[in-house]
């Protein structure tokens, strides 16, 4: 009866006005947009699927639930008409934050940095959004139990933190359980903190990070216990079993399609010494890696003795090669200072065969190759969202004329990143990346053409792409395809954060490279890039487009064959 | 013989001397008192009136004029007279009294007559009566009143006064037990052109800061008309005084032994400062045999839903003997008042309710209060118990199909001495017959009856029934106490609710205070839960209490201050069924609950045996029992046993710990590590048998559920819904999960997907081969790369 009567009013309810929605038979939204859930609307229209009691929803609840809803949306000052059997409802306008206020921090929180917050409606996810921002900032800070208590004052718009944040808190002691048989002493190779520290969510994060990427543990995680100015914690541990097998067909951005076979052993010994052997199979590369960190050195047990093995066919646009390499490295992996280091250095016996393009034949040599990679933790952490840190690396390749080799040659490669915050807000609203890069190629003999030849590819440089100068196609810039000697390069660029929907972030960029054909010599050429671009940190990886115009100054025969024009890029997975 | 003449002769002669003597010592007295009346009244006061007897003047004027041997007239004032007695006591400072009478000896008229009298006091004068020594006759009040009126018509006759005038500005009466005196304000005047006429005015006043109440009566007294039909008093009454104000004429007659008072009064009553109008008129018949007052009153401005009483009747009939002040009889009195209910029912919520119960639902129902009183046991109290009133107060019965209205009450009010005694009783009933015509009504006035109470029909019945009792400290009411029973029997096709609720109301006499003590019990309560998705999340049932609408009133207002003690319990284990989809075949609960106020609550709330189903898992719930006792965290302790089975393993979950904190313990049959068992409720299997990713997730919920990220919802959940893949970021206490709502297609839950440190999408193909699509931050020496992967993976 109730239907038969009401039907026709909401028929008229809704034609009298155009711009009326009806959030459901009988409740019609008079002004804005309310989009409900599906539980949302159990509670609001009722449910078909209900038996009996919810298959219609009395006006008075829905009414009440309504404004719930509104409320939680920032909608204060929601209006609601009743008409017999109709509810009609004008959410008004959404209240704003005005300002934050925060009371109890002793300046350690400020409310200016914080984002994405006053001018936003007044809803509680922003109070949320507050209270975890403070916690984070004060958890990041040696307060390891704070209280944040958000209050929000609907008449001003004012956002009140009342913080207690209890005293600064250094780590005491960590308890471990769920090694299963492991030695304690190889969780040191994954921690990122000592005994003593100030206590950093961060870093106790960033540890149980590194301890599951390794896939030795499958999961790791910290239950935090403060008492005064200590704090305890107690690292839960899951370790898996050591051997892992996988198969797969897949596509990335240079590879469509590819093969991945792979195998890994966390476990070899109760130090987690471990191997791993990939098998990958492309049209571009075909290869087989097979490589382990063997800790059995006697003198430390942090450093590993690596031997690897890798036997490859590569085809680029420059070059096909064949190569074999085996050799054995000495690895270390530690945090000093709030760094992270990589270091290794290591012996290998290469066989090349370079098929097309510039490089030698059938040659067979031993090169001595070490990296030390150092890393900010705050990188670390936030290395996805790429918002502040910086990295460097060192990179040294290096081979010896009658030590396997017919030619004396060695690389040294110099870089790093970094990442600014500007005004340091959370989250960031500009952020401004520069990487630099130098490179050199050295040799006691002559770098005459023969020589030249008979460098390895590895000695050569090639630039061009997202990855270095991205108004030039990748590695376009190839000196003929003899690549270059000597590299400087830098980057630049600046992004805006969170001020597009969808997470769209928009960057210009600024490339610069000068090249030399000659041992620690550069070239009078200066390779330029600049254009925009645009970021977009989806659910699975970060997808970036960018459009460059590619510039060169001060040209001369060696640069007339490149092609100054607007390159676009497309990449998946890679960051600036 | 001659002796005896001799003798009476003798006795003759000296009687004459003495007659003589005699007579001219009297005149000599009376001219001396004539002429010296001062050195009179001294010696009289010094030797023949009482010691504690003062009596002063400022000026005394006598004169005396004889017209004949037999008739003389005396004129007589005195000014500034001072009479003081201490007892009984007496205090008379009168300005002027002056007396004009007449004396005739051989008149045919009165032999006393007055021409003129004359007393003015504009200073308080004071009486009070001395304690009776001896047994006075007792007379009844109409005996009182004829009396009186005897004496009116006798001084009428005796009397003729030429001219009358008192006026006294303050006349106290002082009680003899030592209350607040009578204080009276008098003046009257006889009408010089009449003989039968007089003015009077008299004022009842009591002056008792702030308010000045007064009882004034003004009029005319008509001698010639006493014991005539007509009205023998006319005049206009007037009481002011505490926010009452009442005025109107007045008459009375005596007439045939029977005395009649009539009057109309128009009062106004300040209620809460607004005005309450009143007109009321008034009937008194008055013989020997019974005093009968009969009210007719209409009132406006009355606050609440009912503004206007019109046609209120009351009777109050005392019967009067005889000989006794008081008549050990009682006293009927009664209240007849007509209250419209039209206020409360507006036109279309009456024809609703008309429809609903397809009858006529009255404009207005009569209030009845009747009874009996015994003014005698309240006014003239002797020793013992004594009832003073027994009434009874009830409302017009309603009855019909949607509910029936039956309240009644009675008082017993007793006195002993200086204690007295309140006895009420209450019985009433409220009954609805038709909760779907009291939802439709409540409805109409768009208040909440919510789903799934609805869609219920079934009667209620609301009983108050038995003695209110008062409590009492050092003689002062402390509290009333009121019994109420509620009783409801509500079903629907697939729900009943049925409870019994027992309470005392107790209320302090300003009713400021009201406390409801609340004994439930719950035979049935089996209702339909919302059928909402356990994936999609609880939706918000309350507004964020976090955002404030308004600033905190600096002076908080007291109003009425409700305080509560509450025991509810089901009568059998699981009476409380909770219908809901994926309970097989429904949630029983067990409750037990006591509160006493905001921080005392005991109790519990015990889910009883059931089995959750959802997407082909089963959860057996054997028991979680949550106690109603705060913990510091602000939760409440938690005790649970739940049970699975996956595949070849038995788990259980054992809850511990608090609401807010819950510690959910894992142990199955046969053994399996805490990790295991979570990869077997999520996966069905073990971790070592499962695909990296998944052991990820399922290290992810046990960091989650450590973390206390994953609470009691979250394991539900969890437990019921097969989970695809789970990260949890311990950094920001954020969960991302996707979860297979039905075969190939799936769900976030929890999802944040700005926070999650390492993501990965991933679809499942078959138990082992998986579809990902991944990113992985550099560690610097490669560069990041993604890539999409159709990935079969083994652990071993």
């Amino acid at each position: 009866m109730r239907r038969q009567i009401f039907l026709p009013i909401a028929f008229i309810a809704v034609f009298a006005s155009c711009a009326h929605k009806n959030i459901c038979d009988h409740i019609v939204l008079k002004e804005g947009r309310l989009k409900l859930n599906e539980n949302q609307r159990v509670l609001v229209c009722g449910s078909d699927k209900s038996k009996e009691a919810w298959r219609e929803v009395p006006l008075p609840q829905a009414r009440y639930q309504l404004n719930v809803i509104l409320q939680n949306q920032g909608y204060l000052d929601a209006r609601f008409e009743r008409e017999g059997d109709i509810l009609n409802v004008w959410p008004g306008a959404v209240r704003k934050i005005s300002a934050i206020e925060v009371q109890g921090a002793d300046g350690l929180i400020q409310a200016g940095k914080k984002r994405k917050v006053v001018g936003e409606a007044l809803e509680p996810k922003k109070l949320d959004e507050i209270t975890d921002w403070a916690k984070l900032v004060l958890r990041s800070r040696g307060y390891a139990c704070p209280k944040v208590g958000v209050t929000a004052q609907a008449w001003d718009g004012l956002v009140r933190v009342d913080v207690e944040t209890g005293p600064v808190q250094n780590v005491s002691t960590v308890q471990v359980t769920g090694l299963d048989g492991l030695d304690p002493v190889t969780l040191g190779r994954f921690r990122a903190f000592q005994n003593g520290d100030l206590y950093d969510v961060r870093e106790t994060e960033l540890t149980t990070s590194r301890m599951q990427d390794q896939g030795l543990f499958q999961s790791a995680y910290f239950i935090t216990q403060c008492h005064g100015s200590e704090v305890d914690l107690r690292l839960v541990t899951s370790v898996g079993k050591p051997r892992i097998f996988r198969f797969g067909l897949g596509a990335s951005t240079e590879e469509f399609p590819f093969v991945d076979v792979w195998f890994k052993n966390t476990r070899l010994d109760g130090m987690a010494s471990n191997l791993t052997a990939v098998l990958h199979v492309s049209n571009i590369l075909q290869s087989l890696d097979a490589g382990s960190e063997l800790y059995v050195l006697p003198f430390s047990k942090r450093t590993f003795l690596g031997p690897r093995f890798n036997v490859s066919r590569e085809s680029e646009r420059a070059y096909e090669v064949l190569s074999a390499k085996t050799g054995a490295d000495l690895g270390r992996d530690w945090d000093l200072w709030d760094i992270r280091f990589k270091g290794r250095v290591g012996p290998t016996l290469n066989y090349t065969d370079t098929v097309r393009g510039i490089g030698p034949k059938h040659t067979s040599y031993v090169s001595w190759e070490g990296s030390l990679n150092t890393m900010s933790h705050v990188y670390e952490v936030f290395a996805r969202d790429q918002r502040e840190g910086w990295t460097a690396r060192f990179n040294y390749r290096g081979q010896r004329e009658g030590v396997g080799s017919p030619i004396n040659a060695d690389l040294y490669e110099l870089g790093g990143k970094v990442l600014w915050n500007l005004g340091a807000y959370a989250p960031p609203l500009l952020v401004l990346a520069t990487r630099v890069q130098a490179t050199a190629v050295d040799s006691s003999q002559k770098l005459d053409d023969v020589v030249r030849a008979q460098l390895p590819v590895e000695y050569r440089v090639f630039l061009g792409g997202d990855q270095n100068l991205r108004g030039f196609a990748r590695q376009s810039i190839d000196n003929g395809g003899r690549g270059y000697l000597t590299a400087v390069q830098g980057g630049f660029e600046l992004r805006l954060i969170e001020e597009l929907p969808y997470r769209l972030e928009p960057f210009l960029l600024w490339d610069v490279a000068r090249l030399g054909d000659s041992r620690y010599t550069l070239d009078k050429p200066l390779f330029t890039s600049y254009g925009a671009g645009l970021r977009w940190a989806s659910p699975f990886g970060t997808l970036r487009a960018s459009g460059a115009q590619g510039r060169i100054y001060r040209m001369d025969k060696s640069s007339e064959s490149y092609r100054q024009e607007a390159v676009y890029f497309l990449s998946f997975g890679q960051e600036f | 013989m001659a002796r005896a003449r001799k003798i009476l002769k003798w006795t003759a002669v000296g009687a004459g001397i003495l007659v003589a003597v005699l007579l001219v010592v009297l005149i000599a007295v009376g001219t001396w008192v004539v002429l010296n009346p001062a050195g009179a009244w001294r010696v009289a006061q010094k030797h023949f009136l009482p010691q504690d007897l003062k009596v002063a003047w400022r000026d005394i004027d006598f004169e005396p004029k004889w017209k004949t041997w037999t008739s003389f007239d005396v004129r007589w004032s005195i000014e500034g007279l001072d009479v003081q007695k201490q007892d009984p006591l007496v205090s008379l400072p009168a300005d002027l009294v002056a007396v004009d009478l007449g004396l005739d000896l051989f008149a045919n008229g009165p032999n006393v007559f007055i021409r003129d009298l004359q007393f003015r006091a504009s200073q308080t004068i004071r009486f009070k009566p001395s304690p009776s020594t001896q047994e006075a006759e007792v007379k009844s009040y109409f005996q009182q009143l004829q009396d009186a009126l005897g004496l009116l018509d006798r001084t009428a006759r005796i009397a003729v006064l030429k001219q009358l005038k008192v006026s006294i500005d303050d006349l106290q009466i002082l009680s003899r037990s030592g209350g607040r005196p009578i204080r009276l304000k008098v003046a009257a005047e006889r009408l010089k052109d009449s003989q039968q006429l007089a003015q009077f005015e008299v004022s009842l006043v009591d002056v008792a800061p702030p308010a000045v109440d007064i009882i004034a009566l003004k009029g005319q007294l008509d001698f010639s008309q006493v014991g005539l039909p007509a009205a023998f008093l006319k005049g206009e009454i007037e009481i002011r005084g505490r926010g009452l104000s009442v005025q109107g004429p007045l008459s009375l007659r005596y007439h045939g032994e029977q005395a009649k008072l009539i009057s109309q009064l128009d009062w106004t009553y300040l209620l809460d400062k607004k005005p309450l109008h009143g007109s009321t008129n008034l009937d008194v018949d008055f013989n020997s045999r019974r005093l009968a007052l009969a009210l007719y009153s209409d009132v406006d401005g009355i606050p609440g839903p009912l503004p206007r009483l019109r046609g209120a009747r009351a009777t109050l009939e005392i019967p009067m003997q005889d000989g006794v002040l008081w008549s050990e009889a009682a006293s009927n009195i009664k209240i007849w008042a007509p209250v419209s209910i039209a206020p409360i029912l507006e036109k279309g919520l009456r024809r609703q309710i008309e429809a609903s119960c397809k009858c006529r639902v009255p404009t207005q129902l009569n209030v009845v209060f009747e009874g009996k009183a015994w003014p005698g046991h309240l006014l003239q109290p002797k020793p013992g118990r004594q009832v003073i009133t027994d009434v009874k107060v009830s409302i017009e019965n309603v009855r019909n199909r949607l509910f029936l209205v039956d309240l009644n009450g009675t008082l017993k009010v007793e006195r002993e001495n200086a204690r007295w005694w309140f006895t009420p009783y209450v019985d009433s009933t409220l009954k609805v017959f038709s909760y779907q015509a009291l939802r439709q009504f409540i409805d109409a006035k768009d208040l909440m009856i919510p789903a799934p109470f609805d869609v219920l029909e079934g009667g209620i019945e609301l009983k108050a029934s038995g003695p209110v009792v008062i409590s009492y400290k050092q003689e002062r009411i402390l509290s009333w106490e009121f019994p109420a029973i509620l009783a409801a029997d509500l079903r629907s096709k697939d729900q009943q609710v049925k409870f019994n609720v027992n309470a005392k109301i107790l209320t302090n006499p300003d009713f400021k205070k009201i406390h409801f003590d609340v004994q439930a019990g719950v035979e049935k309560f089996r209702i339909e839960l919302p059928p909402l998705d356990p994936l999609r999340g609880l939706p918000k049932l309350a507004r964020d209490s976090r955002i404030l609408m308004k600033p905190a009133p600096k002076v908080k207002l007291k109003g009425v201050e409700l305080t509560f003690d509450i025991d509810v319990q089901t009568t059998q284990p699981g009476a409380i069924q909770l219908l809901y989809g994926l309970a097989d075949p429904f949630v029983p609960v067990s409750l037990k609950f006591h509160s006493a106020g905001k921080d005392e609550a005991s109790g519990f709330v015990q889910i009883e045996p059931f089995k959750l189903r959802y997407l082909r898992r089963t959860l057996e719930v054997e028991r979680v029992r949550i106690d109603v006792s705060p913990t510091e965290d602000g939760g409440f302790p938690l005790q649970g046993d739940l049970k699975m089975r996956q595949t070849d393993y038995r788990i259980a979950i054992t809850l511990a710990g608090t609401t807010a904190r819950p510690q959910i313990l894992l142990s199955s049959e046969p053994y399996l590590s805490r990790n295991d068992i979570i990869s077997v409720i999520l996966y069905d299997r073990t971790a070592d048998q499962l695909v990296s990713a998944d052991a990820e997730t399922a290290g992810g919920v046990e960091a989650a559920m450590a973390d206390r990220a994953i609470g009691l919802l979250g394991l539900y959940a969890f437990s019921t819904t097969p989970i695809k893949n789970f990260s949890y970021n311990s950094v920001t206490k954020v969960y991302t999960a996707t979860v297979q709502v039905a075969d190939g297609l799936t769900a976030g839950v929890g999802t944040d997907l700005e926070n999650a440190a390492h993501l990965e999408v991933r679809k499942r193909v078959s138990r082992r081969w998986v579809l990902t699509a991944s990113w992985n931050p550099s560690d610097g020496a490669q560069e990041e790369a993604g890539k999409v992967v159709l990935q079969w993976e083994r652990r071993f």
